[in-house]
């Protein structure tokens, strides 16, 4: 009995193994492969009446010699089954979730879905950019509320050296109002360097953003009202050569890259030098279109040495403090940046032309 | 100002200057040109021929070939030039082409007008039905002269009439048709003089600018002199009112003959853009435009040979018949000259008609006189007439100018006129010093200042140089020191007053483009103010929240007021008394009509859903003005307006806007303000434009304040502006909302709004609460009475459901909150919770109409 029930055994754990090795190729075509998967497991692995553990309980008629070793062909066999049922369990379970997640797939090329976050409006975008860049240079920004936009004819002309019945007031044609007392719109944001210059003595160095109204029939270049950024500098020693540094930096900064500018000599009642500022046509570069007017050269500011007259009516010594002015227009550079050609359109507000201003 | 090149160069010589190159130094030494013109004929390359001969066309019934005699000494090159050149053959079709006429003749490679659209086109050798034809005879229209000239005949065009040829012995065969016809072109430039330089209105003043910036001789005027004849006069001058005359001077002249001007003074008035007329008034125009000191010419005879002339302010209703055939009622803004007190002539403006020179003039009284720029300023704006005189006389001219325009016009009238010079009347103002009899005024100019002022160091000798161009006079015994006195010319005592508007001389005529590009040796930090951070925090968040920004009009008009159906507080309107436009007459006090028109224009571009919003000032009256201060409140406001749907992708629904969408952007607002505990949403009927059940107004503190509303627009409103939507709209002062910051002060300090509140140490529990409550209960007195029990372990309460349906009645709903409850000091337990829930429902029911469900 001894040998015989040894190789009867082994002939037996093979024999099983054999058959279960069938049974789990077969499982894998069952409909609930799943539970046919358990089924097996339970018919020839299971602890209590599983056949395996059947077979092994004759270890007990083996020869003691030889049970270890068909002890361990049996833990070999045992183990080697478990692992074939696992991979069957996992390579099922992988492919039930294939299934599963292939059935959720969606069309990732219809639009997303996110509420559109909205846009500043190009004027503001274009101011806070040129505050920025002025901050960067020492300019600290004037509050929306340091500047009155309607104004006495005191801060508008007077203060700024414009005298009485001087043909200069005519230049600009003057929204008076029904307050009495000679109320007007201001006509430029130039109130600011009074309206600083009151508040505090030397070193100043502001700048201003605000809305300045011009009586002008309205076209595509010309409306009643428009924004300009006013700029001074006032402290001992500064020069000329100070304002077409700090101007051509501007340039660079705002338009990017190497720009030829130029300063031409003008005339404003409130600076003296004054100029006028260029820069070399943004749109043929130089070699004449109709935006420039076949110069090459498009002007974008009014600047100049503040007038020793206007320091003196805010009560600062001119023989001790110097300063340099400018202001530039906030559409007019807007539309040469963005390539606009018709000025009613940044208060016309179609949102179709709003919306292509956003992010960088 | 239109500037003649061909003019100018009398004064100055421009030999080897481009045209662009004097207009670009010009530009940048602050005389702007803004515009270059070639005048003359547009044609080029047509000389002037004879028909020799004229054949029939061997292949066509209608044409003809023609041979043009061309001259012979034409070309001075190789003989077969000259040779081809003496004549030509052409085909020609026109009817009146007849041997021995004197035609223009278009050679090859020649420049005329199509006669179809006046395009240029340049001839090419062609053949016309096989023969070859070397060029063209044109008719007028094919060189564009044909408002130059009489009519012709159809066809080509016979010149043989033309004055300009016969006046030649023989014609000259072959001579470019320009040179033959006296149309040779010139350069105009049109430049803008500056406001503050009267000096500039004339050809010798820009002559000097040239002169200065090409370091170029200047032709100065020289001095003339005339003897008086012995006539005697009963006429003279008086002047009363140094405001509105200050020096009057009058050429008197007789034996005029009237007729036309000499071609070139025609020419030359017609490149400065001023009509020819005849010999007399075109004197008094081209010196005008030669000085820059305006003349006016009366005729003597009618003016009267004796009386006195005064220069006075109109009276009240007094009129005038002016040169324009046009009779104005004048006020005392208005200035006249006048005859034994009768008005002649708005001075400086424009003569009179009674004493207007005719062809039959035989006399003349020729005024040049000083009229302050102020007076001819208002006396204009009085009238509403501008004119080339004017136009000097507001910039200001030079009033040593005056005898010697009027003895150039009386050189002139002889020379063109006939005329005899009899004498000069001259008056000065009382108080006004006669001409020539002030010192020059003097001002010392330190190189050192100088080259302070610019940032660059410019030496005495250019400096001096550059003065000297521009008509300063300096006086060398006091040039020492690194200093200059200079004298300023009497042309330029208007503008130039200081040692730093002798520094601009210099410097624009050195030229800006040569000072060094340095920045400032001192600089300062620049930063983000409370003020400025408040601002960009009220955009941020609505932006985040998919709202727009939009720039309305700050200056509106009734219009929109009326459409909108908004209006102003009268008392307090700011309104624009001048102008131009109907649509822009109003300050704004409310940013919500500017917005329903926006949304409207997008609708009617079809955009349905519009959510925007705009941060911009309002206008109020409050105080009294005075010379320092407008009396005004201006206030900064948020407004916005949202209608259509929250469109996240049109592919899934969305939902539709509401009024408690337009609450929840708020509510993140006030959130991102830290004002979120500090406002309440009080129902309010009062605002006209909005529906009445459907309306907020947003309470500060307790209600003391109000800081704005929001709500639906009146579905009337809503209807008229043909909203296809329900509108939402919010209108909030900022002002208030920053003075609830502390004005700046909470924002961003360490003390401020923005505070870290310690994390939760134990866990909270949740429960609901459900009760049915009628509808006229607001949420908010539930949720106040909630609060008002100071459950101290109730630290949130939130709305999750609100139910209404028929079987609760009509008059209720239900209402479902969920209670958030959690202690510092320990876990809570459940009946804890259960228990203070308990009690909470109690109470409530005590004092509100509601029972838990």
């Amino acid at each position: 009995m001894d040998v015989k029930a040894d190789i009867d055994l082994k002939k037996k754990l093979k024999a099983l193994k054999r058959e279960v090795e069938a049974a789990l190729h077969d499982a894998e075509k069952a409909p609930d492969a799943g539970a046919a998967l358990e089924t097996i497991r339970v018919e020839y692995l299971g602890r209590k009446d599983g056949r395996l553990t059947g077979i092994t309980r004759g270890l007990k008629d083996v020869p003691p010699a030889d049970r270890a070793v068909i002890g361990a062909l049996a833990n070999e066999i045992r183990e080697s089954l478990e692992r074939a049922l696992d991979e069957k369990r996992e390579t099922l379970r992988q492919k039930e979730l294939a299934q599963k997640l292939s059935a959720e797939a969606i069309d990732v090329t219809m639009p997303g879905r996110a509420a559109t976050p909205g846009g500043l409006h190009p004027l503001t975008r274009v101011m806070e950019e040129i505050v920025a860049i002025f901050a960067g240079m020492g300019f600290q920004s004037m509050d929306d509320d340091d500047c009155p936009e309607v104004e006495t004819e005191y801060y508008n002309f007077e203060a700024l050296n414009f005298p009485e019945h001087h043909p200069a007031r005519d230049m600009q044609d003057t929204f008076y109002t029904n307050v009495a007392g000679h109320v007007l719109l201001r006509s430029q944001t130039s109130n600011a360097q009074i309206r600083r210059m009151e508040k505090g003595k030397p070193p100043v160095r502001v700048i201003s953003p605000g809305r300045v109204y011009r009586n002008e029939e309205v076209n595509s270049r010309k409306f009643v009202l428009f924004h300009q950024i006013e700029g001074l500098l006032v402290d001992e020693d500064v020069r000329f050569s100070d304002l077409k540094g700090v101007l051509r930096e501007f340039v660079r900064q705002f338009f990017g890259g190497e720009r030829p500018t130029r300063f031409r000599a003008s005339f404003f009642p409130f600076t003296e030098p004054s100029a006028e500022m260029d820069v070399q046509c943004i749109l043929c570069r130089g070699a004449g279109c109709q935006t420039c007017g076949h110069s090459g050269w498009l002007e974008i500011m009014g600047a100049g040495m503040v007038d020793p007259n206007v320091l003196k009516n805010v009560n600062i010594n001119p023989a001790q403090y110097t300063g340099f002015a400018f202001g530039m227009g906030v559409e007019r550079l807007a539309m040469l940046k963005y390539a606009i050609d018709d000025i009613r359109l940044f208060f016309n507000n179609d949102l179709r032309f709003l919306r292509q201003f956003k992010g960088l | 100002m239109r500037v003649s090149l061909e003019w100018l160069n009398e004064y100055v010589d421009l030999d080897g200057l481009s045209p662009q190159a004097i207009a670009d130094a010009l530009t940048q030494a602050g005389l702007e040109v803004e515009h270059i013109e070639t005048t003359g004929p547009r044609f080029s390359g047509v000389v002037l021929g004879r028909v020799q001969q004229v054949e029939p066309h061997p292949n066509a019934d209608r044409l003809r070939l023609v041979t043009v005699e061309l001259g012979r000494s034409e070309i001075s090159g190789d003989d077969a030039a000259t040779q081809t050149l003496s004549q030509a053959k052409v085909v020609c079709g026109a009817p009146n082409v007849r041997e021995g006429i004197l035609i223009a003749f278009a050679r090859e490679g020649a420049t005329v007008l199509n006669r179809k659209d006046g395009s240029l086109f340049t001839l090419a050798k062609t053949a016309i039905r096989g023969v070859e034809s070397a060029g063209m005879i044109c008719a007028i229209e094919e060189l564009g002269l044909e408002a130059d000239f009489p009519k012709p005949e159809d066809g080509i065009w016979p010149m043989d009439d033309i004055p300009a040829i016969r006046k030649h012995a023989a014609p000259p065969l072959g001579m470019d048709l320009k040179a033959v016809l006296g149309l040779e072109g010139d350069t105009v430039l049109h430049v803008a003089p500056p406001a503050n330089r009267g000096d500039l209105m004339s050809m010798r003043g820009v002559a000097r600018e040239v002169a200065a910036l090409f370091d170029r001789p200047l032709q100065h005027a020289e001095a003339l002199h005339f003897t008086d004849l012995a006539e005697r006069s009963e006429l003279h001058v008086v002047l009363k009112d140094p405001d509105v005359c200050r020096y009057y001077g009058g050429a008197m002249m007789r034996k005029l003959a009237i007729g036309p001007s000499p071609a070139w003074m025609s020419r030359r008035l017609q490149a400065a853009g001023v009509r020819s007329i005849n010999n007399v008034v075109d004197i008094t125009n081209y010196v005008m435009l030669e000085t820059g000191q305006p003349l006016h010419a009366f005729d003597q005879l009618k003016l009267g040979l004796s009386g006195a002339v005064d220069v006075r302010r109109a009276r009240e209703g007094e009129t005038l018949l002016t040169l324009d055939d046009v009779s104005r009622t004048l006020t005392p803004e208005a200035v006249v000259v006048t005859m034994n007190d009768a008005p002649i002539a708005l001075a400086g403006l424009m003569g009179g008609q009674s004493t207007e020179i005719d062809e039959k003039s035989q006399r003349l009284f020729l005024e040049s006189a000083h009229f302050p720029a102020v007076a001819i300023r208002r006396s204009a704006k009085s009238v509403g007439l501008r004119s080339e005189a004017s136009a000097r006389f507001e910039r200001g001219t030079d009033i040593e100018n005056c005898r010697y325009a009027l003895l150039r016009a009386a050189e002139l009238l002889q020379r063109y006129a006939g005329a005899e010079f009899i004498r000069l009347l001259e008056a000065s103002a009382p108080g006004v010093p006669t001409p020539g009899g002030q010192p020059a005024p003097k001002i010392t100019l330190y190189l050192a200042h100088l080259e302070q002022a610019l940032g660059l160091a410019i030496d005495e000798e250019t400096t001096a140089r550059i003065l000297k161009k521009l008509g300063f006079l300096l006086q060398p015994a006091t040039r020492q020191n690194g200093s200059l006195l200079v004298s300023v010319p009497s042309f330029r005592q208007e503008d130039i007053l200081r040692e730093i508007d002798l520094i601009e001389e210099v410097a624009r005529i050195y030229g800006y483009d040569k000072i060094p590009y340095t920045l400032p040796k001192k600089t300062g930090v620049a930063l983000l103010t409370p003020r400025a951070r408040f601002v960009r925090q009220l955009g941020e968040t609505l932006r985040a929240q998919g709202l727009q920004e939009v720039m309305t009009p700050s200056l509106i008009g009734p219009r929109l007021l009326e459409k909108t159906g908004f209006s102003l507080h009268a008392e307090q309107t700011v309104a624009v008394v001048n102008s131009h436009s109907a649509e822009h007459t109003l300050m704004r006090q409310s940013l919500a009509p500017g917005l329903l028109e926006v949304a409207q224009f997008n609708q009617a571009q079809g955009e349905e859903d519009v959510w925007i919003y705009e941060l911009g000032r309002v206008y109020f009256r409050r105080g009294k003005a005075n010379h320092r201060n407008t009396g005004l409140a201006e206030r900064l406001r948020l407004a916005g307006l949202l209608t259509g749907t929250i469109s996240t992708g049109r592919w899934r629904e969305n939902p539709a806007t509401d009024f408690y969408c337009m609450k929840g952007i708020l509510e993140n607002l006030l959130t991102a303000l830290h004002l979120e505990g500090r406002v309440s949403f009080a129902p309010t009927g009062s605002a006209a434009c909005l529906h009445p059940g459907k309306a907020a107004a947003l309470m500060l503190d307790d209600g003391k304040t109000e800081l704005g509303f929001a709500g639906e627009l009146h579905p009337e409103r809503q209807a008229t502006l043909k909203f296809r939507q329900p509108v939402y709209l919010f209108e909030l002062d900022a002002e208030l909302l920053f003075k609830a910051l502390g004005n700046g002060s909470d924002i961003g300090s360490a003390s401020g709004a923005a505070r870290f509140h310690r994390l939760p140490l134990y866990p909270a529990i949740r429960r609901d609460m459900a009760l049915l409550a009628p509808v006229t209960l607001p949420h908010g007195e539930i949720v106040a009475r909630l609060e008002a029990l100071r459950e101290p372990l109730l630290r949130e309460i939130e709305l999750f459901d609100e139910y209404r349906a028929a079987q609760l009645g009509t008059d209720k709903r239900s209402l479902a909150y969920r209670l958030t409850f959690r202690s510092d000091e320990a876990t809570l337990t459940e009946s804890d919770v259960d228990q203070r829930l308990t009690r909470l429902k109690e109470s409530l029911a005590k004092q509100l109409p509601v029972q838990f469900r």
